[in-house]
């Protein structure tokens, strides 16, 4: 019987039957490359990450840097500021406020005057040829409008009394405010006048009397005892507690820290399963203690508290011990092309068992919080806070009972980025001027380090180092 | 879990969605990619470049046709991208066809597996432009564009395989592994 068909049509009809299965290498392949796209994409993503961050701690520096330095300079700063000479302009009483220049020995004069130490002052217009004259008058912020003569003269008002004076001044921590009230002007108060300006307290004042004035001795006792009680005032208020604080607040204390240490780390889990497969739960673990290494930047909030930012690598090590060999691939593996457990099997020539290593490295960048426990020669901080993970290396190989070894593939999974809670101790011990020695056993909860499951992993270690402060005034 | 949602997963790069969706469409694109493959390996390297371009693209899916008509066509297109390069499309001057029917019997007692080696051992650009047209039915318009080649070159290429599998068959020997090119 003849039965021509095309040769297309017999193909197209014979193969319609076929069944075929690719092999598990397939999938295996597919999965590496999408977690090496996805780590790609997470890559560019937290690179523009680093890059905002890095702006924005720079900023915050600079910001801090300038805020700090413009609060250390205010007044050599103000000095610039509208210093004028005004001699020609003499004002009423009612009208002056001067303040003292603001050179630094007139902060040592400012800082020492109290508003009514110089109250009740008589100047002796004849004697006098000082004047300090303020040309701001309307401006009761006197340190931002300042108007000092050198030649300074306590202008006459216009009732023909002479003016008592404001004196007004700023500190960085405080306004202080010295003025004389509306008062007649007599002979003892110019000599008690030319006392004060006399004194080494007063420099702006001295600096007007060293070109013109006259030091005018009082020629009463009662002159003598006015002028000495009126000393007395000027040199206690040099010492009131204000000054004693605004010393003190010039100590020294620390600003950065800089440390670099290495720590051997300890990985294990809390759930007693086998992240590989459930055919290996049963089987024997291993944590294998793999060096870590970083580097931490402080910064001192307060005396006690300090943040801390840094960059750590961290590597881990998990081994399952003797797993069998001749069985199907383990789910939680992603075989390297053409490897499977049979594969590994006939390579290593029938061996049974097999130990399953996997090595984990994560970029680790902690945000933690130092408080300061007990600070002394050997310091002690308590540490909390938190850590991003980006998983950087993810191998699985495998050590046969016969002695053969191959990198087999990854663990399949190993989230490509996750968190850990951090805790930890702070022990540093001071080896010199500014270098530390530190200690810093932590423990750090990972979250969310699988995509399928949460195995509750965890590792453990002990910072070693050294931590450079940088000191700051 | 419905082919939609499944889509809709693959999208957000859902692994476990990845691998569902693989798991129902891996034997229908194999045995396709083997069709348009020189062996087992080439069809499993094509079925894996393919599926990396469908999950690259799966957010481009429109849902106005098949979807699997879609996956299809990436896998016929990664194959041919394969072989287009080593291929030289060089056009046959002959027109003349001679007769390429057989009698079906001749191929009753052969195996899937061999008469899926005859198409397989075709030289590349043979085997691409009939399982284009015999397996998958293209016209030779579409296999035209698809390829770069003019509707005559894909005609006469088609008529070349089927010359090639008669002669095959009735030898009853697998073809000679020659890269063929066009004279």
């Amino acid at each position: 019987m003849n039965n021509k068909k095309d040769i297309g049509k017999i193909f197209n009809e014979k193969l319609r039957a076929l069944e075929k299965s690719p092999s598990d290498n397939v999938w295996n392949n597919i999965s590496i490359e999408l977690q090496k796209k996805r780590k790609r994409r997470i890559g560019f993503f937290f690179f523009w990450t680093k890059i905002i961050g890095f702006f924005i701690f720079g900023a915050l520096t600079i910001w801090y840097v300038y805020r700090y330095q413009s609060n250390n300079s205010s007044f050599p700063n103000r000095s610039k500021e509208n210093i004028t000479v005004n001699e020609n302009h003499p004002q009423t009483a009612q009208d002056q406020e001067n303040v003292f220049p603001n050179d630094t020995s007139a902060k040592e004069s400012n800082s020492a005057l109290e508003n009514d130490n110089i109250k009740n002052l008589n100047l002796n217009p004849t004697n006098n040829q000082n004047t300090i004259n303020n040309k701001s008058t309307s401006n009761p912020i006197l340190s931002e409008k300042t108007t000092v003569s050198k030649k300074s003269k306590f202008s006459k008002g216009k009732s023909g009394q002479y003016s008592t004076t404001k004196f007004k001044k700023t500190t960085r921590k405080k306004k202080t405010k010295f003025k004389t009230s509306d008062e007649n002007i007599s002979k003892k108060g110019d000599a008690i006048l030319q006392r004060i300006i006399a004194s080494p307290n007063l420099s702006l004042l001295q600096d007007g009397n060293k070109t013109e004035g006259k030091e005018h001795i009082p020629t009463t006792k009662k002159d003598s005892l006015v002028a000495q009680k009126n000393k007395d005032k000027v040199k206690n208020i040099t010492m009131r507690p204000e000054d004693k604080k605004e010393k003190d607040s010039t100590k020294t204390y620390r600003k950065f820290d800089v440390d670099v240490f290495v720590s051997p780390t300890y990985y294990s889990y809390f759930a007693k399963k086998s992240t590989l497969d459930r055919d290996l739960d049963s089987l024997t673990k291993k944590t294998e203690i793999s060096w870590s290494y970083g580097i931490g930047l402080s910064y001192q909030l307060t005396d006690q508290i300090a943040v801390r930012i840094g960059y750590t690598k961290t590597n881990l090590q998990y081994v399952t011990k003797n797993a069998p060999v001749n069985t199907p691939n383990y789910s939680g593996i992603s075989y390297q092309s053409n490897i499977t457990n049979n594969s590994i099997y006939t390579q290593s020539g029938n061996a049974e068992k097999m130990d399953i290593s996997q090595k984990i490295a994560y970029t680790e960048i902690p945000l933690e919080v130092n408080y300061n426990i007990s600070d002394n020669k050997l310091r002690l901080d308590g540490i909390a806070g938190f850590s991003y993970l980006a998983l950087s290396e993810n191998v699985v190989s495998i050590t046969t009972d016969n002695g053969f070894s191959q990198e087999i593939g990854k663990s399949k999974y190993l989230s490509q980025m996750s968190f850990t809670v951090n805790l930890g101790v702070g022990l540093s011990y001071e080896l010199f001027k500014n270098t530390k020695i530190v200690a810093e056993p932590r423990f750090n909860y990972q979250v969310k380090s699988f995509d399928n499951n949460n195995y509750k992993s965890y590792y453990f270690g002990i910072h070693t180092g050294i931590r450079y402060t940088f000191l700051n005034k | 879990m419905n082919l939609e949602q499944l889509i809709k997963k693959c999208a957000k790069n859902d692994i476990v969605a990845q691998q569902e969706l693989y798991n129902r469409y891996k034997d229908t694109l194999f045995v396709l990619s083997l069709k348009y493959c020189k062996n087992t390996e080439e069809a499993e390297d094509n079925l894996q470049n393919a599926f990396l371009e469908i999950f690259n693209n799966i957010k481009k899916f429109n849902h106005t046709g098949s979807f699997e008509g879609w996956m299809k066509r990436i896998t016929i297109n990664k194959a041919i991208d394969s072989y287009k390069k080593a291929c030289q499309m060089i056009p046959i001057s002959n027109h003349t066809f001679p007769d390429t029917e057989i009698d079906e019997s001749e191929m009753e007692n052969f195996s899937l597996d061999y008469i899926l080696s005859l198409i397989q051992e075709l030289p590349n650009q043979y085997r691409l432009v009939f399982s284009l047209y015999e397996l998958d039915h293209f016209s030779h318009a579409e296999i035209a564009e698809m390829l770069s080649i003019s509707v005559g070159t894909s005609k006469s290429n088609l008529h070349r395989a089927k010359m090639i599998l008669k002669e095959q068959i009735k030898s009853n020997k697998p073809v000679a592994k020659v890269n063929m090119k066009y004279e």
